[in-house]
């Protein structure tokens, strides 16, 4: 199948002020998400998520690479119709209302009539704004701004998504709400790419995953490719172990802790133990999260 | 090349920005002092009295009656122009930092059509107001000279809804080049005020008033326009050297706005 959304070592710098430093906001990075899927970016802050968003809709300029949408260079207009944006900090003119804002970018999405009023409640209902929807944008809170501007993203129904921190701002109902509208148009087919610090909520919606760090691409694939495939283990022991370094002390509690992955490790261990004569306190199995993998990537590069 | 839809949103957007209602508040309390404030005196189709708040005068009113032409079709105007150059500054400028404009051209709204219908709106706004407030007020004079008022005077403003157009195109443009409120604001002012007006100088140095018609000619048409009215007949020169100077910056603020990145 051939994927929506691709980019080919895409590079992308920019110098800040006149005689200012040179930024590399992106680096040789290339990617791709298929029909359907759900493909979540996750990185620092800074480390170029919003960038390659923005390249992604030519709404900023990559220096070199390919990028395209729908098989096409992104450069032409033919994917228009077709996606719904939400950029990071979305924001309205204050002054208007928040069926006025969905009915003007919903008139320049080329709807009209009873369609366009027809598309506007329904998104309405969804959002959780109907109530709310003869008030100013000025008087909104940031969580409703956000509906709002997730509402505007899918009014024209489009067959792809760019999700820049969809539920930063709202609180767990809102979250939650946002997390199964998600997964509600990944079951209709639409493809999304997301970003989002927000791991925990990513890691129960996203069908792939990418990690960019420093404008760098270094992981992606599904949750299952970048989690560890052994089980990790912790193991405690009370006396001073024999190899000292490898442990971790946790003084006050006079307590020594080891981690290890696998159960041939942990077998490996228990044995180099007993021939010591130590009985483990204690051996407790770790969940690694996608946070935790997240942060591995990070550290290594960190270093 | 214009998209109707982004005209009247950008219409109702600056109406309610602080500028353009500020305008809209000197404009009506100008209407207010012409209308309770102002007396004129005529004897035999000639101007003998004009009056302010009762205090009536009638020395040299020849040299009043023009005063009063130049008040009525220029300065009024030419002070809410302040407030217009910096309002318009904000709206172009936000074509490259507003998080909306980025939505807007994920629609199938290119570039050019973007900025085209910004900039028009923001004319057909300022022009509107302008001219609309213009007419208010030489329905008031008319009614209060008994109908002497020249009718020509509105050509005054109109050359000002010109003007706007220069200005405006102009400020578009170094909107793209300096992307900067502060910056857009002052360079537009400067060209506006200082600048712009030698354009329509013909008493300049040949050589500076060679130079000076490579500016864009703003400050300038309602003097024209007021001398034209003064000495009758109109001249559209300064107008036909508006239309290039609009084309011109109004190109360039597209071929830069198709290269910019937005933030």
């Amino acid at each position: 199948m051939a994927p929506i959304l691709e980019t080919r070592s895409v590079s992308k710098s920019y110098r800040i002020g006149l005689r200012g430093e040179f930024v590399h906001a992106l680096q040789d990075v290339s990617m791709s998400v298929g029909e359907g899927q759900v493909f979540a970016l996750l990185g620092l802050n800074g480390a170029g998520k919003s960038t390659l968003t923005k390249i992604f809709l030519d709404l900023v300029r990559a220096n070199s690479g390919e990028v395209l949408l729908f098989g096409e260079p992104a450069r032409t207009s033919g994917w228009k119709r077709h996606v719904g944006y939400l950029p990071e900090l979305f924001s309205a003119p204050g002054s208007m209302t928040i069926r006025g804002v969905l009915h003007y970018l919903g008139q320049l999405s080329g709807l009209r009539g009873t369609i366009l009023n027809q598309r506007v409640n329904a998104e309405l209902e969804e959002l959780s704004l109907t109530d709310l929807s003869e008030r100013r944008v000025s008087t909104l809170s940031k969580g409703n701004v956000l509906r709002l501007g997730i509402a505007q993203a899918l009014l024209h129904q489009p067959r792809l998504l760019f999700l820049d921190e969809p539920t930063e701002g709202l609180d767990p109902a809102g979250r939650r709400m946002i997390r199964n509208l998600l997964i509600r148009l990944a079951i209709s087919g639409v493809t999304i790419l997301l970003n989002s610090h927000l791991l925990s909520e990513v890691e129960l919606v996203a069908h792939r995953l990418g990690i960019l760090h420093r404008g760098k691409l270094v992981a992606s694939g599904s949750s299952s490719d970048l989690l560890p495939p052994h089980q990790r283990f912790q193991v405690e022991i009370a006396v001073i172990p024999p190899e000292e370094r490898a442990w971790h002390h946790a003084k006050t509690a006079g307590i020594w802790t080891r981690e290890v992955e696998g159960a041939d490790d942990l077998q490996h261990l228990l044995s180099s133990l007993k021939s010591h004569a130590i009985t483990p306190l204690a051996v407790k199995p770790l969940q690694t999260t996608l946070e935790d993998v997240f942060l591995e990537h990070i550290s290594d590069l960190n270093k | 090349m214009i998209n109707l839809t982004v005209v009247k949103e950008t219409i109702h957007e600056n109406l309610t920005q602080p500028f353009f209602l500020f305008a809209a508040l000197i404009e009506l309390t100008a209407v207010f002092l012409f209308s309770f404030g102002i007396e004129l005196r005529y004897e035999n189709e000639v101007l003998t009295g004009l009056g302010f708040f009762g205090r009536m005068i009638e020395d040299q009113v020849y040299i009043m009656s023009r005063e009063f032409l130049r008040s009525f079709s220029g300065i009024l105007v030419y002070f809410l122009m302040f407030l217009f150059i910096i309002g318009g500054s904000a709206t172009h400028l936000g074509m490259l930092q507003s998080p909306l404009t980025a939505v807007i051209l994920t629609k199938p709204v290119s570039r050019s059509v973007l900025f085209l219908s910004k900039f028009l709106g923001l004319w057909i706004l300022v022009t509107v107001l302008v001219l609309a407030f213009s007419v208010i007020l030489w329905c008031i004079a008319f009614y209060k000279s008994s109908g002497n008022m020249p009718t020509e005077v509105l050509l005054a403003p109109l050359s000002f809804s010109l003007e706007f157009g220069v200005i405006f195109a102009f400020s578009a443009f170094t909107a793209m080049l300096v992307e900067n409120q502060t910056g857009v604001s002052i360079l537009s002012l400067i060209v506006y005020f200082y600048v712009g007006r030698m354009a329509g100088n013909f008493t300049l140095p040949p050589v500076v008033h060679t130079l000076s018609l490579l500016l864009p000619p703003t400050g300038a048409m309602n003097f024209v326009t007021l001398g034209s009215i003064l000495s009758g007949g109109v001249d559209f020169s300064v107008f036909l050297r508006g239309l290039p100077y609009v084309i011109i910056s109004l190109g360039a603020g597209v071929y830069l706005f198709h290269r910019k990145d937005l933030r």
